[in-house]
C-alpha cells in the first residue's frame, strides 16, 4: 500500500474517532486545568511570583496530556487487533508511526489552544512574545510526541500501561524541561530572565537544543517503531 | 576464567582499599569519599554503554544472551548510580551544607538513576518474554541517547560541584586509579554472575513449561 495513502487513512481514522468519541481531549483538559489550579493555590501563600512558575506548570500539563493521548491512540488498536491487520495488509510500520505521531500532535495542539489561555489567566501572565512562545511550544511538542507515540505503542501489552507510560515519558523528557522552561519564561518575562538564570546563554541556544533533541529522537523513534510492532 | 577475574577483583579491592586508607589518604578526611564516589560514576557510564551495545545487538540478532547481559548490566549500573548519588549527598551535606541541589552533575547523576530504574520497572511490567526483551532493548537505546542531552541541559544550571580534583601525591593518584580498576573488575564479575543466573533461571522455566 502506498505510504502516503496509508498515513492519510490512519490519521483521518484517528481524528474522526476522537471527534466522535470525545474521550481523550476532555480528560486531558480537565486534568491540566486542575493541575494548574492546584499549583496556583499552592503558590498563593508563598513569596514566589505566579508568573515565574507558569512555564513549568504549562509544560507539566502538556507532558501529562501527551501520556493520555498516546495511550488512547494505541489502546483502541490493541483491542481490535488493528496494528496486526495493518501490517498484514502491507502497511509499512514507519507509516503507522508517522500517522500516529501526526494524530498525537494534532490532539496535543487542540489541547494547548484551550489550556494556554487558562494558564495565562490563572497565573496572570503579562504580555507574551507570541511568535517565540509558539515556536518553543511546537518544538517541545514535537520532541515529546515523538517519544510518547513510540512508548505508547510499546506499553500496550504491559500491566498498568498508563502508569509505566507516564514514568517513561517523564524520565526521557526530563532534559527538555530546563531549556523549554527557560525559553518559554523568556517570552513571558523578557526583562527578568537574566536575573533568574545568570548562567544560561540565550533563547537561540535553547531552541537549538530543543530542535536537536527533536531531530535525534524523531529519527531514533521512527527507526525503532518497527521493533515495537513486530513480534 | 571467572575464578581469575574473582582473584583479580579481590586483589584490586584490597590494594586500593589499603592504599586509600593509609599512604593515599587525602585531607580533610571527608574528601576521601572521592575513592568511592568517582569510580562508580565512571564505571556506571561504561556499564550503560554496554547496555546500549547489547540492546542494539539483541534487536538485530535476537540472541537471549545479549538480553541477559543488558539486564544484568542495568542492575549493576543502577547500584553504582545509587552509590554515586548517596556518597555525593554525604559529601554535599558536609561540604556545602545541603543534601542535594540542582547543580549540573547532581542533576545528571539523578537522571541516570531514574533512566535505569525505569528500565527495571518496565521489564517487570511484561508477562510475555520476547515482548519484554524487545521493549526493554528499545527503551535502553532511548535512555542511552538521552544521557548526552541530560548532561548538556544540566550545564545550563549554576554549578556548585568542583570541576576537577588534583591529587597532591602519586600514592593518592595510584589509589584512585586502582579504585577505578577495582570497581570495574567488581562490576564485570557481578554482571557475569547475574547474567548466568538469568540464563539458568530461564532454562529452568523453559523446562518446567
Amino acid at each position: 500500500m502506498n505510504s502516503f495513502r496509508a498515513i492519510k487513512a490512519i490519521l483521518l481514522k484517528d481524528i474522526r474517532y476522537e471527534l466522535h468519541g470525545k474521550q481523550t481531549l476532555p480528560s486531558a483538559l480537565i486534568m491540566a486545568a486542575l493541575i494548574s489550579w492546584i499549583f496556583r493555590l499552592a503558590l498563593a501563600q508563598t513569596q514566589t511570583s505566579a508568573q515565574t512558575v507558569a512555564a513549568a506548570v504549562l509544560l507539566v500539563g502538556i507532558l501529562l496530556a501527551v501520556v493520555l493521548t498516546s495511550e488512547k491512540l494505541f489502546a483502541m488498536e490493541q483491542q481490535n487487533g488493528c496494528i496486526d491487520a495493518l501490517l498484514m495488509a502491507g502497511v509499512d510500520p514507519s507509516s503507522i508511526y508517522i500517522a500516529k505521531l501526526i494524530a498525537n500532535l494534532i490532539l496535543l495542539m487542540a489541547f494547548q489552544i484551550v489550556i494556554i489561555p487558562v494558564i495565562v489567566v490563572l497565573f496572570d501572565v503579562g504580555p507574551i512574545l507570541w511568535p517565540r512562545f509558539l515556536l518553543t511550544v511546537i518544538l517541545f511538542d514535537i520532541g515529546i510526541t515523538a517519544i510518547a507515540t513510540l512508548l505508547g505503542a510499546a506499553v500496550q501489552t504491559a500491566r498498568s500501561a498508563s502508569g509505566i507510560l507516564t514514568i517513561m515519558i517523564l524520565t526521557i523528557a526530563a532534559p527538555l524541561m530546563l531549556p523549554a522552561v527557560f525559553a518559554i519564561t523568556s517570552t513571558m518575562q523578557p526583562n527578568q530572565i537574566e536575573q533568574t538564570l545568570p548562567l544560561i546563554t540565550d533563547f537561540r541556544t535553547a531552541l537549538v537544543f530543543l530542535a536537536s533533541f527533536d531531530i535525534i529522537y524523531l529519527t531514533a523513534c521512527w527507526l525503532l517503531f518497527d521493533f515495537i510492532v513486530s513480534e | 576464567m571467572r575464578k581469575i577475574l574473582t582473584a583479580i577483583t579481590l586483589i584490586l579491592i584490597l590494594v586500593s582499599g589499603i592504599l586509600s586508607f593509609t599512604i593515599g589518604q587525602v585531607t580533610p578526611l571527608h574528601r576521601n569519599i572521592i575513592y568511592v564516589h568517582v569510580p562508580p560514576a565512571i564505571v556506571a557510564m561504561l556499564v550503560f554503554t554496554l547496555v546500549f551495545i547489547c540492546s542494539i545487538g539483541y534487536l538485530i540478532t535476537k540472541r537471549p544472551l545479549l538480553d541477559y547481559i543488558a539486564h544484568a548490566a542495568v542492575e549493576i549500573g543502577l547500584v553504582l548510580t545509587i552509590i554515586l548519588n548517596a556518597t555525593g549527598m554525604i559529601f554535599a551535606k558536609i561540604d556545602w551544607a545541603v543534601w542535594w541541589t540542582p547543580s549540573p552533575r547532581l542533576v545528571s547523576a539523578a537522571a541516570l538513576f531514574f533512566l535505569y530504574a525505569v528500565y527495571l520497572l518496565l521489564r517487570s511490567s511484561f508477562d510475555n518474554t520476547s515482548k519484554r526483551r524487545q521493549i526493554a532493548a528499545v527503551y535502553a537505546i532511548l535512555a542511552y541517547i538521552n544521557v548526552p542531552f541530560v548532561f548538556i541541559s544540566a550545564r545550563l544550571l549554576r554549578d556548585i560541584h568542583r570541576p576537577s580534583y588534583s591529587f597532591e601525591t602519586s600514592w593518592q593518584s595510584l589509589a584512585f586509579f586502582l579504585s577505578i580498576l577495582a570497581t570495574l573488575a567488581l562490576s564485570a564479575l557481578l554482571i557475569w554472575i547475574r547474567a548466568e543466573i538469568a540464563a539458568t533461571s530461564d532454562k529452568l522455566l523453559e523446562k518446567r513449561s
